[in-house]
Order: structure tokens, then C-alpha cells, then sequence
């Protein structure tokens, strides 16, 4: 492989680049769905990428499904023909901010290898969760198991004189559960996620989750609607992790850069508050037992931890080395892009919410009347991020008094985000798959129970 | 496959019960030890495994009853299930009723099925013992 990408790179710089870099990128995965007892689909399968990116003034671009030394090698001369091409209309010259060149190969680390693993005893791990979920109760009506894990390589080369090749284990269980009583639908989601092996099933305790999910399932059918309206309002670490990962979103200097865009919130906001001082989020692709694990970004980047909002202040864009030339920064190791397929983009990894000094308990209490809304269904992120849960409670004086199901609350994150009165002393994640265009990537939010003063449910 | 049983009630059951998370890869050992703390099924994988791997019932009774205080502090309820590992084997103790199914394995056994087989086998374990 290094060979290879170290060819491409010297074609690129012959036909013509000043600067070139070549991808490679192997992913093995499979994928199992199972719904009410059926094995919908069983795919195991092998995603092989390549691609060369050229820069004269501006970038060419070029990939291959076939990365082999013949295609990468005419990858490099059409990226760096287009290159040529593309330099010769007007507009800005691209930039790259300085990194110093770097060789290693990083593995996986102690993790039980998916590879390994037949795909039959995955089959019967997903399956022994759809009939723990069926057998709970004759209401539960539909059970949507989605399995998928995946062992990524990733391999890249540069003129300057950088090769790293990385191998990232990921795994990830996503159930649906719907029970029905006459027209009262009611349906609850968990996930089990992370960038590790088929220990993660072992350890996450899937089926007891399926048991759990279906109860609850059952459980709100006799819940009523909750009540719209702006209320006080405690969130769980579903959703404050979902608005972490907002947060990590919009800190991509790419999206920031856009001031007309939806998700160009954060233009011209560094150095201002966005939140509440009780307010931290830091993105990191380091953290153990998260979602995403990146050593180097995708433009052979040392990826580091970075402080986002502190105290409620912007600190930091998430960069690639051209929007960190661009805005005169150090580069921090963001540039993904979900296979080498397509060009990198700045991006969040893992991104959460710093948790606090508060108990549920004392949130509760200092909720005194208002809504405890829990478990994270699905979210649209634009301006406005509109994200459907699955209960909430009425709480009265501190305690617990109704539930209620089937509850919507929609943030307007930058007015929002500063009505954070206290932040809890708890832990945990939600991941997410990001879609836009062909791209597809693996985000993960994390964040700890949230009381704020004031929210839209409804 | 070889194996000893001892003494006890439905023991042609607790066979049929155990078969499926016997016959997963890896799994070296399987005991069943009564409500009464007496032995009523051993299941070993070869006769080395038999040989190897010297786990009796005052063992398992010794262990769950050192942890009693640990468990009564971390929390409510009882034991459901505990697992073990060292360097090369990983042992699994599962609460049947007022039973326990104990399971000895490779490490290279596929825990996460060993964990479903072995909860699956310990509800059909608690039916047969009542």
C-alpha cells in the first residue's frame, strides 16, 4: 500500500502539482437488519477506495474503486490535469497550513477483531434481541434491530514526506421498538456504539437493552401527549449530547465560514459567548470507549483534543489545513472524509458536553415545576434543531408526578444554549450518522443532564 | 465431548437444557450446582479439559459467598451473572433461579453469544429446578 500511494504521490508531482496526496481506504463491514423476527438483510462486504488529490493554485481531485498501482497512477495525473485546469480560472489560492511531516502505522489495540467473528453468531446475537423485545409484551408490534460493524484502514501519503496508515475497529447496534394499543402508537430507540469490536455486545448487553426498551415501549402507551408550549425544562444526556454534537457541527471552519448557511451559526463568533459559562464542549477523537477513533485526520494530521466553548465563549474552529490557513490558525487534525472516495472536509468527532457538579436528584429539585424530558429518537440539525423524544415527565415541586409521550422540543441553539442554568454530574453518549450528499460519516454527542430555563416543547 | 453427571433430579433435561451453549466454539466447561449448593450436571469438552481445568462445587460456593458482601453494598437485588477472565480462559457464573450455571472458555469464545446462550440456558435451567 505505501508503495502505492508513494507513486501516486511522485505522478502527481511530475504531471504537473506543486503539492500532492494519495488515500487509500479499506473497509470491511457487515451489516444485519432484523424486523419482527426476519432477517431482512445479511451483508458482509469489502469497500475498497483510492484517490489522489493534486494542488497547483487550486485542488484536483481524482479516485478510483480499484486502488491499484495502474489506477492510482492515472488518478494522479487526471487529479493534477484538472488541477492544472481549475488554477487557470480566477479565485483564491488555496493554502496549506504548515505540519510537520510524520511516518507511523497505528492498530487497533486490544479489541476482539469483527473480522473474526462468524457472521452466524452475529446473526444470533441480533435475533436473540428481536425475540427478547417480542416476547415482553403482545402490543410490542415492531422491532427494527440494524447492525454494523466495521474495521476501517485508512492509508495516506504526501509529498511532504508524511505516510501514516491507521486501523479503526467500530461496532454498532441501533434498536427500534413499537408497541400499539388501537391508534396509540409509541415507539422508543437505543443504540449501543462505539469505536471498538464484538466486545462491545458482550459488555453493552444488548438483549437486556431490547428487554428494557420494550417495557418502556409498552409502558408510554398509557402516557398522554405532553403539553406544548416554553417551559423549564431538564434534558437527559441524549439529547444534551445531540446538542454537543450541534455544537461540534458548526465548529467546522468550513460550515463557519459560510455566513449564509444554516449551519454557518459560529461566522464571525470566535472569541464570543454562544452559551452559558457553565458551558463546556470539547471535541475528541482520543477519548477512549467513544464512538470515533482518529490518530491522524485524512490529511495525515496528528489529531488532538480541542476546547470548542469554554465557559460559554467560542474558543476554537475544527480545521483542515486549508481552512487553517485561511483563518491564520494552528491546524487540530479534523479533515474526514468517510472513505477516500470523497475529499476531506473539517469535522467533528467526538464531540461533548463537559459534565458538572449537580445529581439528577439536585437538577430535579432545581427544576422545581417543569418538564424532565428523556431519550432521543431522531433530530434535523439546521438553524433551528428540532429533535423527537421519547416521554417526558411533569415534575412538580422537585418530584416526578406524570408521564407523558411522544414529546418534540426545538432549539434555537444560539439563544438557547445560553438559558443553561445547571449542568449535571452524569455521563453519556448518543452517536449519530451525519448525511449530506454521497457523504456519510460517524459523529458521536455526549453530555450529562441539563436543566434549562426556559425551552419550545411541542 | 465427555462428561459427568451428578447426582439429581431431570438430569436428561439439564442435558438438552445445556447442549447449545455447550456446543458453542470455546467453551471448555459447563457445571450445574443446585439450590442446595449439591452438583447436579458437569459437562467437559474433551478429557483434557476434564484433567485441566479442576473447578469443584466448594469452589463455586466459596466464591458467591465471599462476594455476598460486595453485592449487598453495590446495590439492590441479586447476583444475575458474573464473569470472570484471566490471560487465557474466561469463566462465567450465571444465576438460574435459585441455581448456578457455571462456564468455563477459551478466551477466544465469542463472549457476547456466550453471555445470550448461557441467560438462555439459565431460564430454561430455573423451569426444570423450579
Amino acid at each position: 500500500m505505501r508503495e502505492v500511494l508513494e507513486a501516486s504521490v511522485q505522478e502527481a508531482l511530475k504531471s504537473g502539482a506543486r503539492y500532492a496526496e494519495a488515500r487509500i481506504s479499506k473497509i470491511f463491514s457487515n451489516r444485519i437488519e432484523v424486523r419482527r423476527g426476519r432477517v431482512e438483510r445479511v451483508v458482509p462486504s469489502i469497500e475498497l477506495a483510492g484517490s489522489v488529490r493534486a494542488l497547483v493554485r487550486t485542488w484536483g481531485f481524482s479516485s478510483t474503486t480499484r486502488p491499484d498501482e495502474e489506477q492510482m497512477l492515472e488518478a494522479a495525473r487526471r487529479a493534477a490535469r484538472a488541477a492544472k485546469a481549475l488554477s487557470s480560472l480566477p479565485g483564491r489560492e488555496v493554502g496549506l497550513a504548515e505540519v510537520p511531516a510524520v511516518e507511523d502505522e497505528v492498530e487497533m489495540g486490544e479489541v476482539v477483531d469483527p473480522r473474526a467473528i462468524p457472521i452466524d453468531e452475529k446473526l444470533e446475537i441480533v435475533l436473540a434481541c428481536d425475540e427478547a423485545a417480542r416476547s415482553v409484551d403482545a402490543r410490542v408490534v415492531m422491532t427494527d434491530f440494524r447492525y454494523e460493524d466495521q474495521v476501517i484502514v485508512r492509508a495516506f501519503s504526501n509529498s511532504e514526506g508524511t505516510y501514516v496508515r491507521e486501523a479503526c475497529p467500530f461496532t454498532h447496534l441501533r434498536m427500534a421498538i413499537t408497541a400499539r394499543e388501537g391508534g396509540n402508537v409509541q415507539t422508543v430507540t437505543g443504540r449501543l456504539s462505539a469505536a471498538a469490536g464484538q466486545e462491545l455486545m458482550a459488555y453493552g448487553d444488548p438483549v437486556g437493552m431490547a428487554e428494557r426498551l420494550a417495557k418502556r415501549a409498552v409502558e408510554l402507551l398509557s402516557a398522554r401527549k405532553a403539553p406544548s408550549g416554553k417551559t423549564r425544562v431538564l434534558v437527559d444526556n441524549t439529547i444534551s449530547g445531540l446538542l454537543a454534537l450541534c455544537v461540534g457541527v458548526m465548529a467546522s471552519a468550513e460550515l463557519a465560514s459560510m455566513p449564509g448557511s444554516e449551519l454557518g451559526l459560529f461566522h464571525g463568533k470566535l472569541g464570543q459567548q454562544v452559551a452559558s459559562e457553565l458551558v463546556n464542549i470539547t471535541d475528541d477523537p482520543l477519548a477512549e470507549g467513544l464512538t470515533v477513533a482518529m490518530t491522524y485526520d485524512d490529511e495525515g494530521v496528528r489529531a488532538r483534543p480541542v476546547k470548542i466553548v469554554e465557559e460559554g465563549i467560542l474558543r476554537n474552529y475544527l480545521h483542515s489545513r486549508p481552512t487553517a490557513f485561511l483563518m491564520g490558525q494552528e491546524p487540530n487534525g479534523r479533515a474526514r472524509a468517510s472513505s477516500a472516495l470523497l475529499t476531506p472536509m473539517p469535522l467533528s468527532t467526538n464531540t461533548v458536553m463537559e459534565p458538572g457538579d449537580r445529581t439528577v436528584e439536585e437538577l430535579l429539585e432545581e427544576l422545581g415545576d417543569g418538564l424532565y424530558v428523556v431519550g432521543l429518537v431522531g433530530a434535523t440539525i439546521g438553524g433551528m434543531v428540532h429533535c423527537d423524544c421519547e416521554a417526558a415527565y411533569r415534575v412538580e415541586k422537585g418530584q416526578i408526578k406524570e408521564a407523558y409521550r411522544s414529546v418534540s422540543l426545538t432549539f434555537d441553539l444560539l439563544k438557547d444554549l445560553k438559558k443553561v442554568e445547571a449542568v449535571g454530574s452524569d455521563f453519556d453518549i448518543v452517536s449519530l450518522r451525519l448525511s449530506s450528499g454521497e457523504a456519510s460519516y460517524q459523529v458521536c454527542g455526549g453530555g450529562p443532564h441539563v436543566l434549562f430555563s426556559e425551552l419550545t416543547v411541542g | 465431548m465427555a462428561f459427568e453427571s451428578g447426582a439429581g433430579p431431570g438430569e436428561k433435561r439439564i442435558e438438552s437444557a445445556i447442549r447449545r451453549l455447550s456446543a458453542l466454539a470455546g467453551i471448555s466447561m459447563v457445571m450445574v450446582v443446585g439450590p442446595g449448593g449439591e452438583e447436579l450436571y458437569r459437562w467437559y469438552k474433551t478429557s483434557a479439559d476434564r484433567f485441566r481445568i479442576g473447578l469443584e462445587v466448594k469452589d463455586i460456593l466459596e466464591l458467591l459467598d465471599r462476594t455476598s458482601s460486595f453485592l449487598s453494598k453495590i446495590g439492590p437485588g441479586p447476583l444475575e451473572d458474573m464473569i470472570i477472565r484471566t490471560k487465557e480462559k474466561v469463566a462465567v457464573i450465571q444465576a438460574a433461579g435459585n441455581a448456578f450455571l457455571v462456564t468455563v472458555a477459551y478466551r477466544s469464545a465469542n463472549l457476547a453469544l456466550l453471555l445470550i446462550r448461557s441467560r438462555a440456558t439459565a431460564e430454561e435451567l430455573s423451569k426444570i429446578l423450579g
